[in-house]
């Protein structure tokens, strides 16, 4: 097994037990009474384990007829959309903490894992965009 | 870095989806290298040479711009 392939297995790994986590959290959720929160954690982790499931069979039926799907160059992308959405990312926060510092009242109550979720689904957005953005271009 | 992939890929009589499963990367990357976007490592470099039976140097020259450095 190659660097890709190997890399390709980790990242599957990472995914399974990532969808048994929401699971576990969704039932626990619901088994503590919020049964919203519960119920949408559990959809959520159906819906995306029946897309990427369907992603990962289109890729074992073009890997059967010989086809590389991931190779260097999806790596060398990956590495590329990373740094760059880290650095968007940083110099956006810096941006930020100094305008909000300066022109916005320091007294706003926020709830920490509303923040850290918003923040997270910036990172991976802006990652999703320069891959994409780097994937046309090279 | 220039190359001369498509020429010998024509003059070989092979589509690009051919070169990609004997050089054992997808077509995109294929695609890539012929509009000469995207560098290849040392690795693939000569696993392409290899399959047209020639050396590194005869399939892609160097010297032409560093465009794989990030401005």
């Amino acid at each position: 097994m190659g660097r890709e392939g190997i890399m390709l297995k980790n990242s599957r790994i990472a995914f399974y037990v990532t969808i048994i986590l929401l699971l576990f959290l969704g039932g626990y959720q619901v088994a503590k009474g919020d049964v919203g929160l519960g119920i949408g954690l559990i959809a959520g982790a159906i819906g995306v384990f029946s897309v990427k499931m369907i992603q990962f069979k289109r890729v074992a039926a073009l890997e059967s007829q010989g086809k590389v799907v991931y190779d260097e160059r999806s790596i060398y992308l990956t590495s590329k959309a990373s740094l760059a959405a880290i650095r968007i990312y940083v110099l956006m926060l810096a941006v930020l903490v100094l305008a909000g510092s300066i022109f916005f009242p320091a007294d706003w109550v926020v709830n920490p894992w509303d923040l850290i979720g918003v923040l997270l689904a910036i990172l991976v957005f802006l990652w999703i965009g320069f891959y994409y953005y780097y994937n046309r271009e090279e | 870095m220039k190359n001369r992939l498509t020429e010998l890929r024509k003059k070989n009589k092979m589509t690009q989806e051919d070169l990609a499963v004997k050089a054992e990367v997808s077509r995109q990357t294929i695609i890539s290298l012929e509009k000469g976007k995207y560098n290849p490592s040392l690795d693939l470099a000569f696993r392409l040479a290899n399959i047209f039976k020639l050396t590194i140097e005869e399939v892609f020259i160097y010297g032409e711009g560093r465009n794989n450095v990030e401005k």
